[in-house]
């Protein structure tokens, strides 16, 4: 469909998947940020436009994001305006900011499927998107705490959403990363799958969403998860 | 009830009740985590005046709160703080969250916490954000304008 520097974006059978193809196993770049903005402004659009059953998100390779580059985030938020007195923020960071917040608010569901490493703002994609399935091996965190500052493209609030406000403090006070099978029991993720079996979860989860439950109300995102997995276990 | 303190934990033990704490506020310092080590014994408040007082200075509380025991915590007790501790496992834990933090970086990430206990996540989104630009700004060795 589109192959923009990196940010591959399909389509089959209505559902639409990024794989994220950037160099450095998915580094956090300032080169990632201009190419995933520019990718989620043209899933905003066709979010907007046209009739999809959902969205998934995974890494092109082994990894789903090895996260930012710390120094240039640092570099770069340096160079941004920020008044604490007035607390307006920079219009680079909402900008950017709407791009992976953007994710909840979609008419259809936002699965992450989460390989390898998924780390720092990578693990701010997948805890944007309805749901994360993690697949054996894969590692998450956010460790920005280690690095003297937090995360701050949703890391926080909505870790503190789907994990609760003490496994959530956990993780990104402490900044360590977790296995697959600790991040499935923080409920950081829905659905531990093996390898190679995270995308055709993914396409299970959606295609039962679409089927059972009419228009997709974000609001409702935790609901679905819990019918789809009754459904399973039936 | 006798309370211990550094820079960044304040220790309550031999509580008899949790609405003590919100008596005795300004001995609790100004931690960025108050642990509260209960017992079988320990109750939220004696009537529903107390435990409406206890529950309302945890919930406004601008520090992170725990508590902690060596056994079963009652649901009571549970929901009016943040955390909830194993005693045998309390002080492996706080060094692990805390690990070479200042105390402004802890409350810089504190407050989000802090704001999510009553607040929309629109609201806990901007916080982590301009929590991001102060701690940011003294990493590059300087200061947001504060």
């Amino acid at each position: 469909m589109n192959e923009n520097n990196g940010m591959i974006l399909e389509e089959q059978d209505g559902i639409l998947t990024l794989s994220m193809n950037m160099p450095g196993n998915n580094l956090m770049t300032a080169d990632f940020f201009k190419e995933y903005e520019a990718v989620m402004a043209e899933i905003e659009e066709k979010a907007a436009a046209g009739k999809y059953k959902g969205l998934i998100i995974k890494g092109a390779g082994r990894h789903f994001s090895v996260g930012a580059d710390v120094d240039a985030l640092a570099d770069r938020s340096a160079n941004e305006t920020y008044d604490d007195s007035t607390g307006v923020l920079p219009e680079g960071h909402i900008r950017q900011k709407h791009f992976f917040t953007f994710l909840r608010e979609l008419p259809f569901p936002v699965v992450s499927v989460v390989t390898g490493f998924c780390i720092g703002s990578g693990s701010e994609i997948a805890v944007n998107s309805h749901y994360r399935i993690i697949e054996k091996n894969a590692r998450i965190g956010q460790p920005e705490s280690t690095f003297g500052i937090l995360p701050a493209l949703g890391g926080v609030a909505r870790t503190i959403e789907i994990c609760g406000t003490q496994n959530a403090y956990t993780l990104v006070m402490s900044g360590e990363l977790v296995s697959a099978d600790d991040a499935f029991a923080l409920g950081w993720a829905d659905i531990f799958a093996d390898k190679k079996q995270g995308v055709p979860e993914a396409v299970s989860l959606i295609e039962y969403i679409s089927a059972n439950s009419g228009d997709f109300d974000p609001s409702r995102y935790k609901e679905y998860m819990d019918s789809y997995k009754s459904g399973r276990e039936a | 009830m006798t309370i211990t303190a550094d820079d960044i934990v304040t220790k309550v033990c031999q509580l008899s009740s949790l609405y003590q704490l919100s008596q005795e506020r300004e001995q609790l310092g100004e931690p960025c985590l108050l642990l509260m080590y209960v017992g079988d014994g320990t109750v939220l408040g004696s009537d529903d005046s107390e435990k409406a007082e206890a529950a309302r200075f945890l919930r406004e509380a601008d520090f992170m709160t725990a508590v902690v025991s060596e056994g079963d915590i009652s649901d009571e007790l549970a929901s009016a703080a943040d955390l909830v501790l194993r005693a045998d496992e309390t002080d492996e834990y706080v060094a692990k969250l805390f690990k070479d933090k200042t105390k402004k970086q802890i409350k810089e990430i504190n407050a989000c916490f802090i704001k999510a206990r009553t607040a929309p996540a629109e609201e806990v989104l901007a916080t982590e954000s301009r929590a991001f630009y102060r701690l940011t700004a003294d990493k590059n060795g300087g200061n947001s304008n504060e």
